[in-house]
């Protein structure tokens, strides 16, 4: 009975919110507008008797992408976006009914280049920074592989020490403004694309594009690392490296000035004055889009929108200023234009602004009224329902033992089957009257819903309560409906894997529409860019993927294993007791925190110990460093399992062996083993799928550099990395270099199903049968 | 074939399970090229007495022998003694039938194997077959030697089970109820082959069945709650026991 | 007779007992190594999360004075909900400086405007709710208790110093040395935060403010989600296979189905939550139900794997005498098989528990990364989960979170330790060797 109380309860809890009214106001999108979002939320909770919006990060991408998905109160309110909307998304809105939307420029982003607080200063130009990072340069009035390795090269006025640029990785909004205003700049600077546009051939728009693309091309020897994380991961390979200079926005320098020393861009220091004034080079504007048709739907979004762009938050001295936001000075014109509701021109299709939503007067009080949620009438006919499920199983039971007592007939079953046969009877019609209901639309008083349950209920359990006869098989009727129940909960796997080929298939197939299949498994070269032109190869991320699984199975078989064995043969009861749960809190710990220590931890050890002082690499980030924490991570996996498999080997079979005068080790190797063979196959198998699989290990362990290379000391990456990357970027969603994920989770799903299948052909080999 | 040559002598043997006293004084004397039946009723503590006599109670954490066992004289509790050798010396064939997940030839071979006692593939297939024959097995299995040994019969199975133990040569063998899980035809064999084998060993078997001691045995020994009661001639036992307990026994009215 | 004595030594035994002395060895290093690791990892995290557990605050009288919060003077909820955290936050900072100046104590370099800079901007906040809460408080002078800010409470956790202080903007080291006296006074005090686990999510301007209250909560629901669903679905489908199923095809696709499911990245469980629970069936983004949906999916192939072994570990004799006294198949599996197994199913669905608490990578995919500040009030409302919490926190710009961040972890630990408590008890009383 247990399973089937504890259903009804959870239905019971979960159902009654199904439907209500949101009164949450929801923002998502990028992650640099992310921090200036949640200040305003913030403030706007505590002062406006509004509920405090929900926001989100994601990416400026998907954030615009979940905006556009469609109209209502499913959908999202507003999107934050470090870059201008692109016209595949205001497509995408179109097509979903979403007719109108407000562009709203917030303020600026600086953009900055810091180093650690304790080394020398930097006076860097585009030139520069184009100079160190660039992969060729003009030499002599000739392009030549660029070989600088210390900025004194570069530049004499610069310090003499190594050069490592942590830059953006291309998943982010401000690569785009560092590729714009830096390189691209910095490359005509330095006479270079004048160069690389004489090399190219075709036409003069076509020289100019090659060009620019040759000016983007970075050198792939080390010096430019790409950061695919957030701010704080580039502040910590900083904070691990003496040499290097990352890139980081204005807001988060501010916050860590104690700990960084920022460069000056020609001669000019940013501050939010320098920015504001025009004076530094590398800035970006930063907007948010919201959808006005929300504003009479969400209550306190128009508001919400106001006190973002009044002066108090948006303006100078005002709140975000102090969190390192750059005002916008035209941020006057951009509160009077929402204000008159214009809404940005979406092109064709779009309505005329003139029906959008006027600047009513729609004070919080005026609130459309909450429409009256569905979710009661459910949970009454829920109640109603598990009412008579009761009383149908005590007057079932009752009856059974009656007509047992007063005749003299053999009974088939006993009276709990009649009782649960006669409740069955009556809760399957009333659920499927609920269904139906559901099913025609939940509209209508809780007395329609409850009638619709009850009525086929009451039906069904009289004509079961009925049929009670000593004749009756009750418990073959009941055996046949839990059968069923069971089959159905086995099934559900299937139907998983289903949902998960389906979803991917489609995404997938996308992907391909634009990139071609060949190319992407059969390259072995992976280097997204921005504006197209892309090489996604699969083949470095796959090598990495297995490299770091394989190093981490390398830590966490024998240890694990050795460990179960310990464990099982060896140890005392009460170490066992205790051993065996310490060991899986390995397993436990959020793999988050094996990130954090492969960071700060692993990573540098490794990388003082034993890369640099044998020279073979310079990264903290690296295969081992990943592997070494993953195989700690896996251990778990590989010891408690296989210690319950080894456990349960006979006795009979150890003292078989241990009667012909095998030592305990020699019957562990030559019988228990071999018996637990299949089991242990599983349990290896299981680990070997989360090294595969893991994702946040592998982001701040093994670094986000696609290259193919044996040395496990270097940096590489992952498949699972690139799906989040890709994912949570700031590219635009219908990109290929977005799309790229679900290729690249389509290709991960397909691998381990090789791989899974695999294993169980050899687990069946080697079963035994003790039956 | 000289006879009365003790094997194992047991003196005031005690055996505590924890606090629980398992064994108490048993004083007895096994000879060699002899089949010793232990008799009794259930939880007697014949099994526990039978698997003293190689050790393997020392695979038991709370159990706790106390008293002197010595297999020539040489005491096998004695610090010096490395249980592994002594169960080299003192084989066992356990009451279920328990093939290693192998090949019944690894079966057969795992014994030699690992005390080294064969030189060269040749004389461990030697070895394996001999054994085999011994158990009267050889005929049934020679063409799938590499067959799994959990695929025989159950009968088949317990017999590998003796090949096994012979293979190590030893000197005992110790049997606790070998029968017990086979069917009569599987169960007149095995006794057929523990008679065979006592030209070579001497065979201690536990055995539940009366009928089976009298039939296998020269000697039995009847224990009772921890006791040895009675010890004697089969025979003896059987047709004219001395004790009691032990007549109620045989005749069925105790057990 | 035949054969050496038991006395004698000898070489192939003595090198194979030392062969086992090493195998022995080998085991426990192999465990010495695993504790190593984790003592080594809770260590780090211990360090760096014990301090968010202690809090910075000020304790000083303020007069909340009816001419500022209630202009009308009719005491009307409307018209003092107007009044913003601006009105409180300027109260708050005269306050203080009539306390500095009534203590005597020097302000140094610090002019009497930077002295609120010392205080969280959550105070003000604090402060208005407590008046909302209660207008009879207007007019009076109560004693409240202020956190101080993210830089002043760095200060004395090590976080900040003298030095970093002058480079930074947000907190001078005059500020500091004013603190200082203020401790000295007794204003200052640092004493336990219960707010670290009730409070909701802070923004980044207010690392000191930030709090799991939310996470635990979120988190908490999705459990429930996940355990309500998980257990009895993977234990009827374990059953299923393993005891009824016929062993054909059909079962054999659905063998081969779970065993992959286990091991299919639990990143690709967020793509398919977003598929269908988002972008499909339109469940609101943020939601534990959605959480627990998407973690019940990727937690129930793992369990129905152990389940599975545990149900195999039964011996079949237990089984066969179910049958024997004339049970059904179901009856011997739900009165003998089950109750059996019991162990080893709870340790797998403990296990599974584990990681889906931990999980991630998923619930990035599904918005649970979302800023929440108001507590869910059931499975449907937005709300935060632990680990997320954590990632979220590892992202802010404020050194202050990373304290935080750490300090998640270890309430995370906390219940994972619960949870093998409850493990360890089980196995405890039930384990058995066939």
């Amino acid at each position: 009975m247990t399973p089937r109380c504890l259903a009804l309860i959870a239905a019971a809890l979960l159902l009654p919110g199904a439907a209500s009214a949101r009164d949450q106001i929801q923002i998502a999108g990028s992650s640099t507008v992310l921090p200036y979002a949640t200040i305003v939320a913030e403030a706007f909770g505590e002062n406006r008797g509004f509920p405090t919006p929900v926001v989100e990060g994601g990416g400026s991408g998907a954030g615009r992408k979940k905006l556009c998905e469609g109209q209502g109160e499913a959908t999202l309110d507003i999107a934050n976006s470090s870059s201008p909307i692109k016209p595949s998304d205001i497509e995408l809105c179109r097509a979903n009914g979403v007719t109108a939307l407000m562009e709203v420029r917030i303020g600026y982003d600086g953009i900055v280049f810091a180093s650690r607080r304790e080394g020398p200063g930097f006076a860097l130009t585009p030139e520069l920074i184009w100079r160190a990072l660039a992969a060729r340069v003009p030499q002599d009035g000739a392009l030549a592989a660029n070989r600088a390795s210390r900025w004194s090269e570069i530049d004499a006025g610069l310090p003499d020490q190594p050069i490592t640029l942590f830059i953006p990785g291309t998943k982010h909004g401000s690569r785009e403004v560092f590729d714009q205003k830096v390189l691209e700049v910095g490359c005509a600077a330095a006479g270079a694309e004048a160069l690389f546009a004489a090399a190219a051939t075709g036409s003069e728009e076509d020289k100019a594009k090659a060009a620019t693309k040759a000016c983007l091309e970075l050198r792939t020897d080390g010096r430019s690392v790409d950061i695919d994380g957030d701010y704080a991961e580039t502040l910590a390979r900083v904070a691990a490296n003496p040499d290097a200079i990352g890139v980081f926005g204005l807001s988060f320098y501010e916050n860590n000035a104690d700990k960084l020393r920022v460069a000056t861009v020609e001669g000019v220091e940013p501050t939010v004055e320098t920015i504001a004034k025009g004076a530094y080079p590398v800035s970006r504007p930063l907007y948010f889009y919201v959808k006005p048709a929300h504003f009479d739907l969400v209550p306190g979004l128009r508001d919400y929108v106001l006190y973002f762009l009044s002066d108090e938050i948006a303006g100078p001295g005002g709140l975000l200023s102090g969190y390192g936001l750059v005002p916008d000075p035209a941020l006057a014109e951009t509160r009077a234009a929402v204000d008159a509701g214009r809404v940005l021109d979406m092109g064709e299709g779009a309505e005329p602004s003139a029906t959008t939503p006027a600047p009513a007067a729609s004070a919080p009080e005026a609130a459309p009224p909450v429409t009256e949620a569905g979710g009661r009438p459910i949970l009454i006919a829920l109640l109603a329902l598990a009412v008579l499920g009761a009383a149908a199983l005590v007057a079932g039971r009752q009856r059974a033992a009656q007509v047992r007592a007063a005749g003299t007939a053999i009974f088939h079953s006993v009276p709990a089957y009649h009782g649960a046969l006669v409740l069955l009877s009556a809760v399957l019609p009333g659920a499927l009257g609920l269904l139906a209901w559901g099913g025609v639309g939940p509209g209508g008083s809780p007395a329609l819903a409850v009638s619709a349950t009850l009525l086929p209920g009451l039906a069904g359990g009289a004509y079961g309560y009925a049929r009670i006869s000593p004749d009756l098989r009750a418990r073959t009727a009941v055996e046949r409906v839990v059968m069923a129940a069971l089959i159905g909960c086995s099934l559900i796997a299937v139907l998983t894997t289903a949902g998960i080929f389906a979803s991917l298939v489609v995404e997938a197939g996308h992907f391909f529409k634009l990139y071609p299949a060949a190319d992407f498994f059969f390259s072995t070269t992976w280097n997204p860019q921005f504006r197209g032109g892309s090489s996604l190869g699969i083949w470095p991320l796959i090598w990495g993927t297995f490299y770091v699984s394989f190093i981490a199975l390398l830590v966490a078989v024998p240890v694990g294993l050795m460990s179960a064995i310990y464990l099982a043969e060896y140890a005392s009861k009460r170490t066992r007791a205790w051993v065996k749960p310490a060991i899986e809190i390995l397993a436990g710990i959020p793999t988050i925190v094996y990130g954090l220590f492969a960071l700060i931890t692993v990573g540098p050890l490794l990388r003082d110990w034993f890369a640099q002082p044998l020279g073979i690499g310079s990264s903290s980030s690296s295969v081992m460093t990943a592997g070494l924490v993953m195989g700690i991570m896996v251990i778990p996996f590989v010891s408690s399992l296989s210690d319950d498999i080894i456990n349960a080997v006979p006795q009979s079979l150890r003292d078989g062996s241990l009667g012909l005068g095998a030592t305990p080790s020699e019957t562990v190797r030559q019988v228990v083993l071999p018996a637990a063979l299949p089991g242990i196959v599983g349990a290896v198998l299981l680990a070997a799928s989360r090294a595969i699989g893991e994702t946040m290990i592998v982001v701040m362990g093994a670094g986000a550099a696609a290259k193919l290379s044996l040395n496990p000391f270097e940096a590489m990456t992952t498949v699972t990395v690139k799906i989040v990357s890709q994912l949570t970027g700031d590219t635009e969603f219908a990109s290929p270099e977005t799309l790229v994920a679900f290729a690249l989770g389509l290709t991960l799903f397909l691998v381990t199903l090789g791989l899974n299948v695999l294993a169980l052909v050899i687990v069946r080999k080697y079963r035994e049968q003790y039956e | 074939m000289d006879i009365e040559t003790v094997k194992i002598k047991a003196d005031k043997v005690q055996v505590f399970y924890g606090e629980n006293h398992a064994i108490k004084d048993v004083d007895v004397n096994i000879l060699d090229k002899t089949v010793t039946a232990f008799i009794g009723p259930s939880g007697c503590g014949k099994s526990t007495f039978l698997r003293c006599l190689n050790r393997m109670n020392d695979t038991i954490p709370s159990c706790r022998v106390e008293g002197r066992i010595t297999l020539d004289d040489e005491d096998i509790y004695d610090p010096r003694v490395d249980p592994v050798q002594l169960r080299a010396k003192v084989g066992m064939v356990f009451q279920k039938p328990n093939p290693f997940p192998k090949s019944i030839y690894d079966n057969v071979a795992y014994g030699p194997r690992i005390h080294g006692l064969t030189r060269s593939k040749a004389e461990l297939d030697e070895v394996v077959e001999k054994s085999l024959r011994r158990a009267a097995l050889w005929n049934e299995v020679k063409d799938r030697l590499q067959a799994p040994g959990t695929g025989l019969s159950g009968g088949q199975q317990q017999r590998l089970c003796i090949a096994r133990a012979v293979a190590t040569e030893p000197e005992v063998l110790l049997m606790d109820e070998p029968c017990s899980a086979l069917d009569p035809i599987a169960t007149a064999q095995v006794e057929e082959l523990i008679d065979e084998l006592r030209t070579n060993f001497s065979v201690v078997i536990v055995t539940h069945s009366m009928q089976q001691a009298a039939r296998v045995s020269q000697k039995t020994a009847f224990f009772h709650l921890g006791n040895l009661v009675e010890y004697g001639e089969t025979t003896q036992i059987f047709t004219n026991p001395r004790d009691p307990r032990t007549e109620s026994y045989i005749t069925g009215r105790i057990g | 007779m035949s054969g050496k004595s038991l006395f004698a030594k000898d070489a192939r035994t003595a090198a194979r007992n030392r062969a086992e002395g090493r195998f022995r060895a080998y085991g426990f290093s192999a465990i010495v190594l695993a504790l190593l690791a984790l003592v080594w990892l809770l260590i780090s995290i211990l360090g760096a999360g014990a301090p968010a557990f202690r809090q910075t605050f000020l304790t000083f009288p303020v007069t909340l004075d009816a001419k500022l919060l209630d202009k009308s003077g009719s005491g009307d909820p409307a018209a003092l909900s107007k009044v913003t955290t601006t009105t409180y936050g300027k109260l708050i900072a005269k306050a203080l400086e009539a306390e500095i100046a009534a203590r005597g104590i020097e302000a140094g370099e610090v002019k009497a405007k930077e002295f609120a800079k010392m205080l969280s901007e959550e105070s003000s906040a604090t402060l208005r709710t407590m008046v909302l809460a209660d207008p009879t408080l207007i007019g009076q002078t109560i004693t409240f208790r202020a956190l101080a800010s993210g830089r002043i409470d760095g200060y004395y956790k090590g976080r900040v110093t003298m030095e970093s202080a002058a480079l930074d903007k947000n907190v001078s080291p005059a500020q500091l040395v004013l603190a200082d006296r203020l401790k000295d006074e007794g204003v200052l005090t640092i004493a336990f935060n219960p707010g670290f686990l009730t409070m909701p999510d802070a923004s980044d301007k207010r690392p000191e403010a930030a709090g799991l209250g939310i996470a635990i909560v979120g988190s908490f629901l999705m459990m429930a989600v996940v355990l309500v669903l998980s257990l009895p679905i993977g234990v009827a489908a374990s059953v299923y296979l393993e005891e009824f199923a016929p062993k054909n095809r059909w079962t054999d696709l659905i063998e081969v189905n779970i065993a992959n499911l286990a091991a299919v990245p639990s990143i690709v469980y967020g793509i398919l939550g977003l598929a269908i629970f988002i972008n499909f069936a339109g469940l609101p983004q943020s939601a534990p139900i959605v959480g627990g949906l998407v973690l019940t999916l990727m937690t129930l192939p793992r369990i129905i794997i152990p389940t599975r072994a545990a149900l195999k570990a039964v011996p079949p004799s237990i089984r066969d005498a179910a049958l024997g006294v004339g049970a059904s198949k179901l009856q011997t599996v739900f009165h003998h098989v089950l109750p059996l197994a019991m162990p080893g199913i709870l340790t797998g669905m403990i296990i599974g528990l584990a990681q889906a608490l931990g999980e991630t990578a998923p619930l990035l995919l599904i918005g649970m990364v979302a800023f929440v500040r108001d507590f869910p009030g059931g499975f449907f409302d937005p709300a935060a989960a632990l680990p997320v919490q954590v990632y979220n926190w590892t992202t802010r710009g404020d050194p202050g979170f990373v304290e935080r961040a750490s300090g998640a972890i270890i309430v995370l630990l906390a219940f994972l330790i619960l949870m093998n408590a409850v493990a360890i008890y089980l196995r405890r009383k039930f384990e058995r060797r066939w």
